[in-house]
């Protein structure tokens, strides 16, 4: 608990750890205002049914769904650059290697600092969510959007759900960085990495097949808060133990890079 | 634990880099209470031995004893006994001082609260504590390097070149300090560069070269047999200089000394430095300049130069 604590306030007090979050924050705020400002003339340009679907991003429960989407999209690049950067500077700032001189478990060491990085994605998530719903049902009243009932029957389950998902899938992008950073001993690595990986899906899905592509990391957390949005929970079972997986294949990694690699 | 054990004992240290070898059987003792001089030139392979004591890398072959308990990997609780500042002193750079060592107490050995205080206080940062690491002179970094060192009260402390960067009075602290540890009974492992340094504080002094040890023992042992005068005549009595102190000292124990054509240097003792002088004078030699003593510099040269 004393190393979780440690690590909690080596990553409280980055200034990495609130420019990302400023960042994420003012990207939801800068949608939805947009959206809201530019729905007139999508109503004109665009289709009814076009129209229509964009109001539903202001309507809630489905904007709940929306909203999570949209999160996870740039939450995922942020936690890649993020624990990218943190793995990074564990070797250029040394402190990795002040740990293991002082007798410290390396798997443990590592392990607990990339679980302080979940835990801070977890706050921000929550805080996103919760500032996104507020500003979705705002701003859509402003525009003149029926807001719907953000209290519906089954919001208290599915909203917990998403939220779950989504921070899951961010977790797996924030792994799967804090892997390759660790081992690489390079953020800018783990960013291009991710972003690779991101290219390398859009470019698969034209080629693979989908029971193929399901297994993909970030298609498969996209199907999972799709899955989550829907409350279709049966339909979440694979993507939910597809990015499992990855975050238990990425944390092992590290695992084993840490436990195997000289710390010089 | 024997309270007899030396705090570190090496045997057969080896580690290789592709082609290159770091450490070359290595073999060195370390006993309880001492302050121990390592020295060595770039790359002789001190901070090798050093990331292999603290287990930052695994040697190839040898075997390392931490007070008397055989350590490697598996055994990383051994370390709990030591205070390591390896290299440069390794700090996120956007916490305080205090901060930063509560980040570094976390890891490993549990440690008393107030303890990061009494560190800081130790070393001389208790009132820029609260200071960003980033904004720190080198000295101030340091210094902070060896109060983490300190902070589980460790009666072994590994100190690499940690006279880096510090300015004379930085220097006279770190001094000091390790005076208070030597007296408190830790044992010090400390390398560094700077000989006069090593040669005021050490009780014993290891010299590394290539990856072997080539000489290790008390400083004053180690002193006694390397004592030197050097010797300034004018150039045109160099012959006949040299013939006159070789009859005294012995043949081969003279030569001429690297810092100019008319110094030479005689392997003596430097109580007979009145004696030489007289024989030279009575030889009608004139003697402009005369300078007596041993020092670790020389021996560490002697050793060293290829």
């Amino acid at each position: 608990m004393t190393l979780f604590r440690a690590a909690l306030l080596k990553l409280g007090k980055r200034p990495a750890t609130r420019i990302t979050f400023a960042i994420l924050l003012g990207l939801v705020a800068l949608i939805y205002i947009s959206l809201a400002a530019s729905l007139d003339m999508i109503r004109v340009s665009s289709s009814e049914d076009e129209a229509a679907a964009l109001a539903e991003i202001f309507t809630f429960p489905q904007a709940y769904g929306a909203l999570a989407s949209m999160l996870v999209t740039f939450a995922m690049l942020a936690a890649a650059a993020y624990a990218g950067a943190i793995a990074g500077s564990e070797w250029s700032w040394g402190a990795f290697r002040v740990a293991v001189a002082r007798g410290e478990s390396r798997v443990r060491y590592v392990l607990t600092t990339f679980a302080g990085i979940g835990l801070l994605a977890l706050i921000a998530f929550v805080v996103l969510f919760a500032v996104g719903s507020v500003l979705g049902s705002v701003v859509g009243g402003i525009a003149g959007i029926p807001g719907g009932d953000p209290a519906a029957p089954g919001v208290a389950t599915a909203v917990p759900a998403l939220v779950l998902s989504g921070w899951w899938v961010v977790v797996m992008a924030g792994a799967i960085a804090f892997a390759v950073g660790f081992a690489t001993r390079s953020a800018v690595m783990a960013m291009v990495a991710v972003v690779a990986l991101y290219f390398a899906e859009q470019m698969a899905g034209a080629l693979l097949p989908a029971d193929v592509l399901r297994f993909a990391p970030i298609f498969a957390g996209t199907q999972l808060v799709g899955a989550a949005a829907a409350s279709a929970f049966e339909e979440a079972l694979v993507p939910l133990a597809t990015v499992t997986a990855y975050v238990v294949v990425a944390l092992a990694g590290v695992a084993l890079v840490a436990d195997r690699v000289e710390a010089a | 634990m024997a309270s007899t054990d030396p705090a570190i004992r090496i045997q057969g240290l080896r580690k290789t880099y592709g082609s290159r070898i770091a450490l070359d059987s290595l073999d060195l003792d370390v006993p309880q209470g001492a302050v121990y001089g390592f020295l060595g030139p770039n790359g002789a392979g001190k901070t090798t031995t050093m990331r292999v004591l603290v287990g930052l890398i695994r040697p190839d072959a040898g075997r390392v004893e931490l007070f008397g308990e055989t350590y490697d990997r598996s055994r990383r609780r051994l370390l709990h006994r030591v205070g390591a500042l390896i290299e440069q002193p390794a700090f996120l750079p956007y916490l305080s001082g205090r901060d930063n060592l509560r980040v570094v107490e976390a890891a490993g050995p549990a440690v008393p609260a107030a303890r990061v205080d009494e560190v800081l206080d130790f070393v001389g940062l208790a009132d820029r504590a609260r200071d960003r690491y980033g904004a720190y002179s080198q000295g101030m970094r340091q210094r902070l390097g060896i109060a983490a060192a300190l902070l589980n009260d460790p009666p072994l402390l590994l100190l690499d070149e940690p006279a880096n960067g510090l300015d004379p009075a930085g220097i006279a602290d770190l001094r000091r300090t390790f005076r208070d540890l030597a007296a408190a009974g830790k044992t010090v492992f400390v390398s560094s560069h700077i000989l006069p340094e090593i040669q005021q504080l050490a009780d014993l002094v290891g010299i590394i070269d290539r990856g072997r040890l080539v000489r290790q023992g008390s400083l004053r042992d180690l002193l006694a047999g390397s004592g030197q005068l050097r010797v300034q005549v004018g150039a045109a009595a160099v012959p006949e200089a040299t013939a006159v102190l070789e009859r005294a000292v012995g043949a081969g124990r003279v030569r001429l000394d690297g810092r100019g054509p008319e110094w030479l240097t005689v392997a003596a003792a430097p109580d007979r430095a009145a004696e030489l002088n007289r024989l030279l004078v009575t030889s009608g030699i004139d003697v402009f300049g005369l300078e007596a003593g041993s020092d670790l510099e020389q021996l560490f040269l002697s050793l060293t130069e290829h």
